[in-house]
């Protein structure tokens, strides 16, 4: 037996599979090639050296994490991505516009919208504009109306207040006066009757005097 | 087990969506598949990233699996063009043998001159299967740890099952010599 047919089987003869023949062919080519028992040799050292093979460990790794996290991240992207283009599509397809006016949004299909020129919008932002002076001017000539009648009624106000308390003030002056002149009426008729009292007494006096003188004549023109 | 589903189970509800299901699969053969990458990468970093490069291409392809033949063998030749490609991608060399990431599972983990062994055992397959080229690794992971056969092994590759044996020589021989030389040191 040559090398090459004994090395066919040699796996077999060292794992004991082989039979008859076969087997003591390749045992009788082992005991005169070096070669082929060295291969033999190899063969039992390496399923030694792969039985006492004690197994390592896997380290710790997050299985659920690894395979379906990644997956579902892309499954949100594709469908975020897949809606935006199909959403594009119908926008393009449908000829879909979306405007804006006083009323909010306006959505119309196949370009039947309300279609506003530059020329237009200008017009109607000058529009806009006058509008909005002539609603400033009539605001200011409200407010300013309303601020003289505030301010006259302000001063009827005061002056109203100033009459009163002019008319007032007249008034106490008035009873003050009043007073006065009754008190020195008063003090004038006391003085005036004190004055005919002494006169009316300075006459019965002057009276009585005349009448003394007069008896004191007569009594010495008696006696003369 | 009782009360496990089957592969076929499993991957006819997660094709319905069920995460459950997948995540179930993927708990089934990670450790099964990471060391795999391990020995074909030779460090932690590049398993781990291995290990969801080719779970996550399992993910995508999963429908493609029309249960025509057994589920490891379909996964297992996935695995093997994602590992390929990572690989091809990869810097040309990386070892990581000192990494103390090989110490074994939990069942040894409590026992210091177990877990000192397993780790020189693995440290060596490690710095073995590093002395060989990319496809000659894929045919001794694929023999000698997943234990499919020649047929199945050329199948995956897309080889012949006698250019599989050949390279498997090969590779031993490459080994072989690795071994004498360390020896000899």
């Amino acid at each position: 037996m040559q090398c090459e047919q004994a090395q066919l089987y040699l796996f077999e003869f060292a794992e004991g599979d082989l039979d008859g023949s076969l087997r003591s062919d390749i045992d009788q080519h082992l005991q005169i090639c070096d070669a082929c028992s060295d291969l033999l040799q190899g063969i039992w050292e390496m399923d030694l050296k792969s039985t006492a093979w004690t197994n390592i460990n896997v380290p710790r790794w997050n299985r659920r994490d690894y395979f379906f996290s990644s997956r579902q991240d892309f499954s949100w992207l594709q469908l975020a991505g897949s809606l935006s283009s199909v959403l594009v599509l119908i926008l393009v397809l449908f000829r879909v516009e979306i405007t804006n006016n006083e009323t909010g949004f306006q959505i119309s299909f196949a370009g039947q919208s309300d279609y506003v020129s530059s020329q237009e919008i200008d017009s109607r932002l000058r529009q806009l504009a006058m509008q909005n002076q002539r609603d400033v001017d009539t605001s200011m000539v409200n407010f300013t109306s309303q601020q003289v009648a505030a301010n006259q009624l302000m001063l009827r106000t005061i002056l109203m207040a100033s009459r009163s308390e002019r008319r007032q003030d007249l008034g106490t002056m008035m009873t003050v006066w009043n007073e006065d002149r009754r008190r020195l009426e008063e003090s004038t008729e006391d003085s005036l009757r004190f004055l005919l009292r002494n006169q009316m007494q300075g006459r019965r006096e002057i009276g009585n005097i005349t009448h003394v003188l007069n008896t004191i004549t007569n009594q010495q023109d008696n006696n003369l | 087990m009782l009360g496990s589903k089957s592969d076929q189970q499993l991957i006819t509800r997660a094709l319905e969506g069920s995460e459950r299901a997948w995540l179930s699969l993927v708990k089934r053969y990670e450790k099964r598949l990471y060391n795999y990458a391990y020995r074909m990468g030779g460090n932690a970093d590049d398993a781990r990233d291995m290990l969801q490069e080719i779970l996550m291409a399992v993910y995508r392809n999963l429908g493609a699996y029309r249960g025509e033949g057994p589920f490891p063998a379909w996964l297992f030749r996935l695995a093997s063009f994602r590992c390929a490609d990572f690989l091809r991608r990869r810097r040309p060399y990386v070892q990581d043998t000192d990494a103390m990431d090989l110490i074994a599972d939990e069942r040894i983990d409590r026992h210091p001159e177990a877990n000192m062994i397993s780790t020189q055992q693995n440290r060596e397959v490690i710095r073995l299967m590093n002395s060989l080229s990319r496809q000659q690794r894929l045919v001794v992971e694929l023999k000698f740890f997943q234990h499919f056969t020649f047929d199945e092994i050329g199948s995956q590759l897309g080889i012949s099952s006698n250019t599989a044996k050949t390279r498997l020589y090969s590779a031993l021989k490459s080994m072989r010599k690795v071994t004498e030389v360390s020896l000899a040191v």
